[in-house]
Formats: C-alpha cells, structure tokens, sequence
C-alpha cells in the first residue's frame, strides 16, 4: 500500500510522519518493506508516531480481548430445544434420494459385452454378473463412455484376501479399485466417493483428510485397461445402501465443487454437469460391524 | 471419523441428513466466537448477544436444505449473525426512542454524566465502535474479535479483499480519532 502521510488528527500530523491509516496497515503487517524502513525511521524519531502505534495496537488488543460473561453461555441445549419446537415443514431434512432402479438383465447384459468393462469382468468371479446389475451410468450423454471407461471395486476385509464388491461389506471393511480407461478418447481425471445411508459423503480419491484443504481429482492414465489404486481405503460407513461412484471427466474438479452439486443433486440418476463427465455408480449394503455376511 | 474431526460442511450434511449430533458438534465448535463477535457487535448485554447467536444458528437451521458446501461455513455463518445484529440494533433503537419517549413523559431519567466519567479504555472502545459505521465496525469486528482472515471476511461481506483492507484501516484511524481525548 502506498505511504500516507499526514491523516492524524493532531497539528503534529501535519508534518511528514505516517498518518493513521498507513500505522494502522503497519500494525497489521501490510505494507512493503521500504514503507516499513520509513515507519521505523519515524517512530525511532517522533514521539507521537509510537504513541500513535501504541494506541492502534491497544484498540487491537482491546477488540481481541475474550468477553467471559458472555463466551460461557452454553447455547447448544437452547438451541435444541428451540429446534425441537419448530414446526415439522421448517425441520432439515435428508435430502431426497431417488428411487433406485436396477438394470434389467438385457442392459446388463449389453454392458457385460461392451469392451472396456468385460475386459473388467472376465477377471471376475460369476458373482460379477450381480455386480454389473448394481452398475448404473448416470450420465446419459455418453453411451460410448461407459463401453470404455469404468472402476471396479473390491472389498478387504482384516486377514482375508482382496474380493471384487458384491452385494455386502462390512463397515469395518475397506475398498480398493481398479479402473479401465481406454477408448479413442480417454478420460483425463476421475474422483471415487461413496454416499452412505446417512448422506455422508466418504473420499476414495482423491484422498479428503485435512479440513481446509481442497484436493483435486486423479490424472488417469489413457489406455489402461485395468490400473490398480494403490490404497486400501477404509471410511466410518453407516449401515445401510451405500452408493459408491466413480465420476471420469475431462476436466479435473476439486472436492468441494463436487459436493456443492451432490448438496443440489444428490440422487444418482442425476447428469454430471460437467462436460462429457461420466459417472458410475455402484450399490452395496453396509452391514453393522460385527455382523454376519 | 467423529464429529469434531469433521468438516463443518461434513456436519452440515449430516446435520441434513437428520443426524442431530452433527448440528451439536456445528453449534459447539462455533458458538464462542459467534458470541464473541455478537458481543462487540451489539455492546454490553450477554443476554442480547446469546439471543442474537442462538436465532442465528436457527436460521442455519432452517436453510440446511439449500446449503451448498463449499468450504465457507465460517463466512456463511458471520454473514447470517451480521444480519441477526442488524435486526437486534434495530429493535434496541426502536426500543430507546420509545423509552425515551416514556421517561420524558414521566421525567424519572436520571442522567448519566457519572457513569461517563468512569468509563474504562474497555468501554471508551465499545463507544468508539458504537459510533463507527456499520461497514467499518463489521470489518474491524469480524478481523480482530472474530480473527476472520481477510479472504474469509471478503466472502462473509461479498466485497473484494482489497476493500477489506481499506475499511479496516480507515476503521482503526476513526477508532483511534474517536478515543483521542479532546
């Protein structure tokens, strides 16, 4: 910021010392070098320059300064009981989820034959067929996407062997993935996450661990036809439908865009608006911990 | 993953998907900051300040299914509680000027020249930032009794970074102007 001078309120203002706005910008530590060679110089020399600065810094303080009387009030059993006695039409609700369909065996069957996912599939046990059932492409812009791009999932349960995702996990499972990108046009980036019963949205990939921060999607590799994640990724999944989707595109999105357009469209029937994006989703059934498969 | 390693958008979601604690978790985390800036706000009166913040997160409530998140809970929520002060100073002026009114009518005010002269440096700020515009007094409240950084105060007031500043150090000169004994 520039050097004022002169914007005190004193006759000392007058002279050629910083005014108020520019100690103000000192205090905060926003000016340039050269400007803080000249404020050093001044309050080295004038009384009123680091009176001045003391009191900005004494405001400053003044303003920081805790308010105990009021800071210890505890507001959250107010606020439930407040939240309880609003009418039920002003009360959050979960946000509608889309009635689920499943593919028919015919459509099922046309995707088992398309290329980029049979080549998924053949590796795969007949417990696969069930799988691709659950398999729903929610972008209809591009029937040739889903031919060539697309993740498996597999489950990892403590001590056992990694198993493609069938119809069940456990919550204390974790997930890892494989994906084909081939095609003439592959896709350039792709996000993992999984919608639980509750509506929470878990990351895969990228990896979403640190509040604050904004990670972006994944950089593909075109013609893979089956790349491996490298993590075993375990989340606190709620029992219930879990939904888990693969979204490919030709951009790279951050998590925070994503979420924003699940918080407006969540249901997965709901088209990627991003262009050509193509997503993939996958349905299983989290079972409490502990439970039985 | 528990509540106080989430996100606030993760609890927002939460909170809309009819998880009550999540709200809880949202209301704990917050709460002293939201009261400490209703509180330079709105000047003494721990019971205004609490109102003010409680109807804020209320509203909060009420707006869960249009919540878009984006990573800005912080803004999201000053920008609500500002609007909240806005309508609390509004009643208190309205109140005023009709007890005004009543005591005239009665002739029981008593002054307060007392009470002036025994202002602390405390109380010579709160009437300092009483008297600063509301621009000015949002920016230089949400910056050092909110310790808002200047990125998450432009998003709170939907201004530019740079006029942040500004106000803020045009905030601190009528400050320091309005505290300068005569």
């Amino acid at each position: 910021m520039r050097l004022r001078s002169g914007t005190g309120s004193s006759p000392e203002s007058r002279d050629e010392a910083p005014g108020l706005e520019t100690l103000a910008a000192y205090v905060e530590g926003e000016v340039t070098p050269s400007e803080t060679t000249a404020i050093e110089a001044a309050l080295a020399g004038s009384a009123r320059v680091r009176r001045e600065v003391a009191e900005l810094r004494a405001i400053r303080a003044t303003l920081a300064r805790p308010l105990p009387e009021i800071e210890s009030i505890d507001l959250a059993p107010r606020i439930e009981q407040a939240i309880a006695r609003l009418p039920s039409g002003a009360r959050a609700v979960a946000p509608e989820r889309r009635r689920r369909w499943s593919l028919t065996l015919g459509l099922a069957a046309v995707l088992a034959g398309a290329a980029g996912v049979a080549l998924m599939v053949r590796t795969r046990a007949p417990a696969l067929e069930t799988d691709l059932m659950r398999v729903k492409a929610a972008s209809p812009a591009t029937p040739e996407a889903q031919r060539w791009a697309g993740v498996q999932a597999f489950r990892v349960s403590a001590g056992e062997a990694a198993e493609p995702l069938g119809t069940r996990l456990r919550a204390e499972d974790g997930l890892l993935f494989s994906y084909a990108n081939l095609g003439p046009r592959p896709f350039a980036y792709l996000m993992i996450f999984a919608i639980d019963a509750r509506g929470a949205v878990h990351w895969y990939y990228p990896a979403y661990e640190r509040t604050g921060t904004n990670p972006a999607s994944l950089p593909l590799r075109g013609g893979a036809a089956r790349a491996m994640l490298p993590d075993v990724v375990r989340h606190d999944l709620a029992p219930g439908l879990l939904e888990v989707r693969a979204l490919f595109t030709r951009q790279p999105l951050t998590v925070t865009e994503v979420e924003a357009w699940l918080a407006v469209h969540g249901g997965s029937a709901a088209t990627p608006p991003w262009p050509e994006a193509y997503q993939q989703t996958i349905e299983s059934e989290v079972e409490s911990s502990g439970a039985k498969r | 993953m528990p509540a106080d390693a989430r996100s606030d958008d993760d609890l927002m979601l939460l909170a809309r998907a009819n998880v009550p604690a999540a709200f809880s978790a949202l209301v704990a985390r917050h709460q002293r900051r939201a009261l400490r800036v209703a509180g330079r706000q709105l000047g003494p009166g721990a019971i205004t300040a609490a109102d003010v913040v409680q109807n804020t997160f209320i509203d909060i409530y009420r707006a869960l299914p249009r919540y878009q998140p984006r990573g800005r809970f912080g803004s999201y929520l000053f920008r609500i509680l500002l609007n909240q002060c806005r309508i609390a100073q509004r009643a208190a002026r309205i109140e005023a000027r009709h007890r005004q009114r009543t005591d005239t009518a009665l002739a029981v005010a008593p002054p307060h020249e007392s009470a002036v002269l025994a202002r602390e440096r405390e109380r010579d700020t709160e009437a300092a930032l009483a008297r600063l515009g509301a621009k000015l007094r949002d920016v230089v409240v949400l910056r050092y009794t909110g310790e808002l950084s200047y990125d998450e105060i432009a998003a709170t007031l939907e201004i530019p970074t740079g006029t942040v500043k500004r106000r803020l150090f045009d905030a601190m000169k009528k400050l320091r102007t309005l505290m300068e004994p005569t």
